[in-house]
C-alpha cells in the first residue's frame, strides 16, 4: 500500500497482511484484504458505522483469529499499542491521569516484577502529558475530565509507550477541531520520528488531513475494500460514492497509481 | 451492664487468649478480602461473590458427608477452597459459550450450591450445626489451622497484589489496551480469580458465607465513595474490611449476637457512615462551603 519499492517496505514493514478475511463465526464482513503496515508511515482505516473497522483492527491485534489469510510480524518482538475508544473505559475506577498514561510504560510478562516506574519513565509520562497541556491535570481523576481531554489522556498513554506499532480507534471523535488537528499532526510526526508504524481508525473524513500516508477504504455494503495511498483512494470510486462530496477535492496526483490498489472483489 | 444476655469488655479481656484466633482471622480476612472487594466491586463480580461464598459452604458440608458416609477423611478447608476456585472458574467463563446469560448461570450455580448445602447439612444431624456456623457466620471460634490459613493466603494475595499492582491494575481495568501491550492478561485475570475463589474458600470454613460475602463487597463500596486515587482505594478497603472483622466480632461478644450477622452489619454499617458523609461532603462543597470540589473547575469540552 505504500509508493514505496518492495525492497523499502520490506526493510522497514512492521506488519504485513495477505488475503486477510475478517469477522465473526465463520461469515466474513468484508472482502480479503492485502495490508503493509510500514514504519513512519500513518494509515487511516475508513468506513462507515458497521463497516467492520474495529473487527479488522482486532484481528491485527490478534485478539480476534482470521477468517482466512495471513499476517505476518515483521518485526520481532513488535512492541504495540492500543488506544481504545472512551465509551470503553470505566468511569467508576479512580484513576488519575498520570497512574493512567504511567500504564504506557508497561510491556511484556516482564512488567509483571515491577511494581514501580523509573525514573525515565516517570520524565516521559510527565513529558508526554506536557505537550498535549495535560500537565497540571495529572493529580486529576480521569473520569473527571471531558471526554476531549480524556482522549488526550489516552493519546498521550500511547505516546508513552514508544511501540512499534500504534493502532488508535476513533482517536480525535471528541476532540475540537484545533486539537483533531494537533492530534493528527502529532500523529504524523510520532510516526516519523519514532519510525512507528500508525493505525486510525475513523469515520470522521476531517481527520484525513495530511498526517494520514495511506488509507484502506471498509464498504462493507458494496462488498470493497480499497486500499492504498490517500490520494489515492479519495479519488477512487468506492469513496465518492460513499462520501460523496462530503470532502473538498483532494490535491492532484503527480504520478498515477497502480490499478490494482483497487480491490473489488465482491458484488 | 446487668443484662445476662451481655458480657462486659472485662470479660473479653479475661477471655483474650480464647478470642485472640477468631478476632486475628477476622482481622486477616478483612484485610485480603477488602483488597479484593476493589477488583469485585469495580469489574462488576458481587454476584460471583455471593456464589462463590455459598459454593465454598457447600464444600465444607460436602467434606462432611463424605466422612460420615463414606468414612473418607477430606479436610473440610481444603474441599471448601477447590470448590469456591472451580465455582470462581466457572462463573467467570464466557456465558455465550454455555447459551446463557451471567446473571442465569450465577442463578443457577447459587441455587445449586445453597440448596445441596443444606441438604446435605439435613443428612449431618451431628454436624448440623457446623454446617449452619459455615453458611451463616454463627462460629465464635476458630482452628489455629484456620488462623494459619487465612493468614497464608490472605498475606500471599497482599504481597502479589502489591508486587505487580501496575501490572495488575492495567490488565483488569483496561485488557484490550494491557493485551495489545503484551501482558499476560489470561493469566492475570486466572489469577486474579483464582485468589479470589481461594480467599473465599479458606475463610468461609473459619467464618462463614453471609459475613464472607458482606467482607468481599462492602469495604470496596465505602472506600471508594472516599476522594482517593486506586492505591488509596485499596488501602482503605484493606482497613474498613479489616474494621468490619474486628468490630462485628466485638458486637457479638458483647451483645451476646451471631458473629457472621454481627460482622455483615458492622460493614452494612461502616458502609451507610461512609456513604453519608461522601453526600454531606458533596453537598457542602456544591454550596462552596467545603473544600472546592474538582469536578466543578473542570474544563468541560
Amino acid at each position: 500500500m505504500s509508493t514505496e519499492s518492495p525492497q523499502a517496505r520490506a526493510a522497514t514493514g512492521v506488519l504485513s497482511a495477505r488475503s486477510l478475511c475478517v469477522g465473526y463465526a465463520g461469515q466474513a464482513l468484508l472482502p480479503p484484504i492485502d495490508l503493509d503496515l510500514g514504519a513512519g508511515r500513518v494509515t487511516a482505516i475508513l468506513g462507515r458505522n458497521g463497516a467492520g473497522k474495529s473487527t479488522l483492527v482486532k484481528t491485527l491485534l490478534g485478539t480476534l483469529k482470521p477468517i482466512s489469510g495471513t499476517i505476518r510480524r515483521l518485526k520481532t518482538p513488535l512492541k504495540i499499542a492500543l488506544m481504545p475508544q472512551t465509551r470503553e473505559l470505566d468511569f467508576q475506577l479512580p484513576i488519575t491521569v498520570r497512574e493512567f498514561a504511567s500504564w504506557g510504560s508497561l510491556s511484556g510478562r516482564g512488567c509483571l516484577c515491577r511494581p514501580w516506574s523509573t525514573r525515565g519513565e516517570g520524565a516521559l509520562v510527565d513529558r508526554v502529558l506536557g505537550e498535549l497541556g495535560l500537565g497540571e491535570l495529572g493529580g486529576r481523576f480521569l473520569r473527571e475530565l471531558s471526554e476531549g481531554q480524556q482522549q488526550r489522556v489516552l493519546f498521550a498513554r500511547v505516546l508513552a509507550t514508544q511501540a512499534d506499532l500504534a493502532l488508535l480507534d476513533e482517536p480525535t471523535a471528541a476532540m475540537d477541531a484545533v486539537f483533531q488537528a494537533e492530534v493528527m499532526a502529532r500523529l504524523g510526526q510520532m510516526a516519523r520520528e519514532r519510525s512507528m508504524a500508525v493505525v486510525v481508525v475513523t469515520h470522521a473524513l476531517g481527520a484525513l488531513g495530511g498526517a494520514v500516508d495511506d488509507i484502506a477504504l471498509l464498504d462493507a455494503d458494496a462488498g470493497k475494500v480499497v486500499v492504498g495511498p490517500r490520494d489515492e483512494v479519495l479519488r477512487s470510486e468506492t469513496f465518492a460514492r460513499r462520501f460523496g462530496s462530503l470532502l473538498p477535492p483532494p490535491p492532484e496526483v503527480s504520478a498515477p497509481h497502480s490499478s490494482a490498489q483497487e480491490e473489488a472483489r465482491h458484488g | 451492664m446487668g443484662d445476662p444476655m451481655t458480657m462486659s469488655w472485662a470479660d473479653l479481656w479475661a477471655a483474650r487468649e480464647l478470642f485472640a484466633a477468631p478476632i486475628a482471622c477476622a482481622a486477616l480476612a478483612g484485610c485480603a478480602l477488602g483488597f479484593l472487594s476493589v477488583f469485585i466491586v469495580l469489574k462488576r463480580m458481587v454476584f460471583i461473590s455471593a456464589t462463590v461464598s455459598q459454593c465454598a459452604g457447600l464444600g465444607v458440608a460436602f467434606a462432611f458427608f463424605v466422612e460420615l458416609f463414606v468414612g473418607l477423611h477430606l479436610p473440610p478447608v481444603l474441599v471448601a477452597a477447590l470448590v469456591a476456585i472451580a465455582a470462581t472458574l466457572l462463573c467467570a467463563i464466557d456465558p455465550k459459550r454455555v447459551g446463557v446469560s451471567r446473571e442465569a448461570l450465577l442463578g443457577f450455580v447459587y441455587a445449586l450450591s445453597s440448596s445441596l448445602a443444606v441438604l446435605l447439612g439435613e443428612k449431618l444431624a451431628a454436624e448440623a450445626h457446623d454446617v449452619q456456623s459455615i453458611l451463616f457466620g454463627t462460629a465464635v471460634l476458630v482452628r489455629e489451622l484456620d488462623v494459619w490459613l487465612v493468614a497464608g493466603v490472605g498475606g500471599l494475595i497482599l504481597l502479589s497484589g502489591a508486587w505487580t499492582y501496575r501490572a495488575l491494575t492495567f490488565a483488569i481495568f483496561d485488557e484490550s489496551a494491557s493485551r495489545a501491550q503484551g501482558l499476560p492478561v489470561a493469566w492475570i485475570k486466572g489469577a486474579l480469580l483464582v485468589a479470589i475463589g481461594a480467599m473465599i474458600g479458606v475463610s468461609t470454613r473459619a467464618l462463614g458465607a453471609l459475613p464472607i460475602f458482606a467482607f468481599s463487597t462492602l469495604p470496596a463500596v465505602a472506600a471508594l465513595r472516599i476522594r482517593l486515587p486506586l492505591k488509596g482505594v485499596l488501602a482503605a478497603a484493606i482497613a474498613i474490611g479489616a474494621f468490619d472483622g474486628v468490630a462485628g466480632y466485638l458486637m457479638a461478644f458483647r451483645f451476646n449476637l451471631p458473629v457472621g450477622a454481627s460482622q455483615t452489619a458492622v460493614a452494612c454499617l461502616v458502609t451507610i457512615f461512609v456513604l453519608a458523609i461522601s453526600k454531606c461532603w458533596t453537598f457542602l462543597n456544591e454550596r462552596g462551603m467545603g473544600r472546592p470540589s474538582n469536578a466543578k473547575n473542570t474544563e468541560r469540552g
